[in-house]
């Protein structure tokens, strides 16, 4: 979109994004979501010309004026789809880390707690999206409930590995040498497979630069310090520079 | 009551009706609806309404290219809607005949 545009102020600009990640975390069709938004931005471009402000066109709370919109759109059932493919997601990302880093094994109490985790979290973050995008926090309060949803997951699959060596469950799957190459190839598969399906880049972007540096490393013949040190210095420097590429991207391609 | 309350219902027709002038996209049918002297509901109001009446055939939507900004989604009525306009005039006028006649009534009786 080059066309020559009228700049909305930072306030639309944000009812708007906030419109669209409510309607988004309630389950609505995406194009009807599409088009209320394109229309709500068509109809504030127009106002603000005329010196009109937010508040005089969606009333005093966004927040209400969200639900009024929200109830007059339709469940997209496509939705519950993603909840197994987050899932799969998850489960080739573990088996990925586990087939490199010597052996997949796994006792019951870890084949029924990633999935439930999984599923879990999401819901959770679902709410939670739509929570922020409805209701206005101070500074302070933002910064806290956005650090503690970034730990959480985190959080959670500590909590499921220190249960795992807490109680002893049996072992329900243990893969030989050949089981592990095979493992690691499905997990592949599955990561292009969900990249195909959502046509991002992004499943597959996100586990090369975790586990290619590590694979490649673990081939080398340095000492095992070296080697775990080296890693971690290659992570840390290939996520800064995503985070950098990522930023400039969105900043060529928004309004910043 | 308040005044939104009363509104419900009675905004739809006008909609309606304002729409079946010609086709009007949702920042010009908010304007027209004001210069009516509609003036207390926030503008974003008619949105959820116009889902509504899109969902029910009520009217229909054409997108065209706009000089500037995202696209223009203009509505115009279905027969379903003309339909539903004249049965809201019926029920206006004999609701507005009666509100009248109490209210003269009780104008006129002290």
């Amino acid at each position: 979109m080059n066309a020559p545009k009228h700049t909305l102020t930072a306030k639309s600009q944000d009812f708007l994004d906030n419109l669209s990640l409510y309607l988004f975390s309630s389950g609505k069709k995406d194009e009807e979501v599409k088009e209320i938004v394109e229309e709500l931005e068509d109809h504030l471009i127009e106002a603000e010309k005329r010196g009109k402000s937010v508040s005089h066109i969606i009333g005093h709370s966004p927040k209400a004026y969200m639900e009024q919109l929200s109830e007059e759109m339709s469940f997209d059932f496509k939705w519950l789809s993603y909840l197994p493919i987050i899932v799969l997601g998850v489960f080739a990302y573990v088996l990925l880390g586990d087939s490199i880093r010597g052996g997949v094994k796994y006792t019951l109490l870890q084949v029924i707690g990633y999935p439930a985790v999984s599923v879990i979290l999401v819901l959770f973050y679902l709410r939670m999206f739509k929570f922020l995008a409805s209701t206005k926090l101070s500074k302070t309060k933002t910064i806290i409930t956005t650090l503690t949803l970034g730990i959480l997951p985190i959080l959670f699959f500590l909590g499921l590995m220190f249960a795992n060596d807490a109680y002893k469950t049996p072992v329900v799957i243990k893969l030989g040498a050949t089981g592990n190459i095979i493992a690691a190839l499905l997990a592949i598969a599955i990561f292009i497979g969900i990249s195909l399906w959502s046509k991002t880049w992004f499943t597959i972007v996100i586990p090369t630069m975790l586990f290619l540096p590590e694979f490649i490393i673990s081939l080398t013949s340095f000492e095992k310090e070296t080697k775990a040190i080296l890693t971690i210095s290659v992570l840390f420097v290939t996520l800064i520079i995503y985070n950098v590429y990522t930023f400039k991207k969105a900043k060529k391609e928004n309004r910043i | 009551m308040s005044n939104t309350q009363m509104l419900k219902g009675i905004l739809d027709g006008c909609l309606l009706a304002i729409i079946n002038e010609g086709e009007v996209y949702g920042y010009e049918l908010a304007e027209k609806l004001e210069s009516y002297g509609f003036q207390q509901t926030s503008e974003g109001t008619i949105y959820p309404l116009l889902i509504r009446m899109q969902k029910e055939e009520l009217v229909t939507t054409t997108l065209k290219k706009s000089t500037a900004g995202p696209r223009r989604k203009y509505y115009s009525l279905t027969s379903k809607g003309e339909e539903e306009l004249q049965a809201f005039i019926e029920r206006w006028n004999h609701l507005s005949r009666s509100v009248d006649q109490i209210l003269q009534k009780r104008g006129s009786g002290k």
